[in-house]
């Protein structure tokens, strides 16, 4: 199976200390994968990594088996969905949070409106177009940063804390979101959580991070505790 | 106070007969700071933005400099095109001292550190995730900057209303580069200096009633726009 992503010797420093210091790294395309471990392991890091929003200081991530460069760091980003653990939304309307990335890839309002209400819907936030999207609550505006990744129907998508903020409702119905985009699509599904009830209802494979290198998952583990213990 | 009183009344009266040179003289002083401050705006919200977003050589040095500005005596502007626009000075010949258009451009030059000061503030007192989402989004520099701006539109606004306010109330440059000329390039605040000194002192009140009434309207403009109901 083609890997999405392909990490060999990365090292990501902020102000000279290192976060991340991976030696080698595959992720199969496809797949559903939880990345665990405790505050502070670089699981955020590596996901901004994978989102082409950061440059490591030194190795290489190749993208579906293209190494990842200058001149493609655009088109590639424009292939991975990344929620935020805080995600921002912006001061206006929740129609134009969704719509906004199809508007930077040069689709209309008039055309992407469809798109943005399905994402939405997938969402349970259907009705909520008009809203004023910074009135919404934690749980709400999650929901919202996740349709607005879902609407530009990513090769990748990165989830990060995804349950965050959320009732139990909306993390069950977040679940089956990202198992029907996975199946259906075949979208590559990399997510962080602290839920191990969430782990193990969406993740196949489980990458456990320590002090920004991987750790062997493992039940006695206190960096990958008990009830993640994947092959 | 009944010298005040009667003062304030027939300030009132000047004003509300629609008196034609006191009018051109709000025409004037509204037309030399309009012009002042959308070239300042045009130019000092793109530096500000850039100098928000990039990192460069000396950008340390650039604001304090840039700090310093923001305090520029406007007599020192003043001084200092004077000397450029007069006729041995290197712009002599174009014959913009004692216009119009040479108390423009002295007012553009005490406007820009302004408009680039608080637009610098307004984009970096943004929230980092709005950068990091427009990345995530797939935007490119330039979109990105633009919804920048977009998410700070009211701080941007307030910087150019600081700036009108600035120059449209500052006495030194109109007087030393506009001459204050009647019927030319009289302004409503060289008008007031000079019709007071003269003892004229209902005229000099009625233009400052109307100077206080433009900064009002200007201001409650900014509170709509805020508030969102402009």
């Amino acid at each position: 199976m083609t890997a999405a992503y392909s990490l060999s010797d990365l090292t990501f420093s902020y102000d000279n200390r290192p976060v991340l210091e991976i030696d080698q790294m595959e992720i199969p395309a496809g797949e559903i994968v939880a990345l665990v471990g405790p505050n502070g392991s670089g699981k955020t890091t590596l996901l901004h990594n994978l989102a082409f929003l950061e440059t490591p200081q030194r190795g290489q991530i190749s993208f579906f088996g293209a190494a990842a460069c200058k001149e493609n760091l655009l088109s590639f980003r424009r292939r991975v969905g990344l929620l935020l653990q805080n995600p921002y939304l912006f001061h206006t309307s929740v129609l134009s949070n969704v719509l906004w990335g199809l508007q930077v890839r040069g689709v209309s309002r008039r055309t992407g409106r469809k798109a943005a209400r399905a994402a939405l819907e997938a969402v349970g936030l259907l009705g909520f177009e008009d809203r004023y999207a910074r009135s919404l609550s934690g749980g709400e505006a999650q929901r919202v940063a996740l349709a607005r990744s879902l609407v530009l129907e990513p090769e990748v998508l990165l989830l990060d804390e995804p349950a965050n903020h959320m009732d139990r409702e909306s993390v069950q119905r977040t679940g089956e979101t990202v198992l029907e985009l996975n199946a259906k699509r075949g979208t590559t599904i990399i997510l962080t959580s602290h839920d191990i009830v969430q782990v193990q209802a969406l993740a196949r494979r489980v990458i456990c991070l320590s002090d920004g290198k991987l750790a062997p998952v493992s039940h006695d583990s206190q960096a990958c505790p008990a009830g993640v213990a994947f092959s | 106070m009944g010298f005040l009183l009667s003062s304030l009344h027939n300030a009132l009266a000047l004003l509300l007969s629609f008196d034609s040179d006191v009018y051109f003289i709000v025409w004037t002083s509204l037309k030399v700071s309009v012009l002042a401050t959308f070239f300042a705006s045009a130019l000092g919200v793109p530096l500000g933005v850039l100098m928000a977003l990039k990192r460069f050589r000396g950008k340390s040095a650039a604001l304090v400099i840039l700090n310093t500005l923001m305090a520029l005596p406007t007599v020192v502007v003043g001084l200092l095109f004077y000397a450029i626009l007069s006729r041995r000075g290197p712009l002599g010949d174009l014959g913009l001292l004692y216009t119009p258009t040479g108390i423009s451009l002295g007012l553009f030059v005490l406007a820009i550190p302004t408009v680039v000061n608080l637009t610098l503030a307004a984009i970096q007192s943004l929230d980092p995730r709005l950068i990091l989402t427009c990345k995530a989004l797939g935007a490119t520099a330039v979109q990105q900057t633009r919804k920048i701006l977009i998410e700070a539109r009211f701080a941007v606004v307030a910087a150019v209303v600081v700036a009108f306010g600035r120059v449209i109330s500052e006495v030194g440059i109109a007087m030393m580069l506009g001459g204050n000329i009647r019927g030319f390039t009289r302004t409503m605040t060289t008008a007031i200096a000079l019709e007071t000194s003269k003892g004229e002192f209902e005229l000099g009140l009625a233009l400052g009633m109307f100077l206080l009434l433009v900064a009002f309207s200007v201001n409650a403009l900014l509170f709509l726009l805020q508030r969102g109901k402009v």
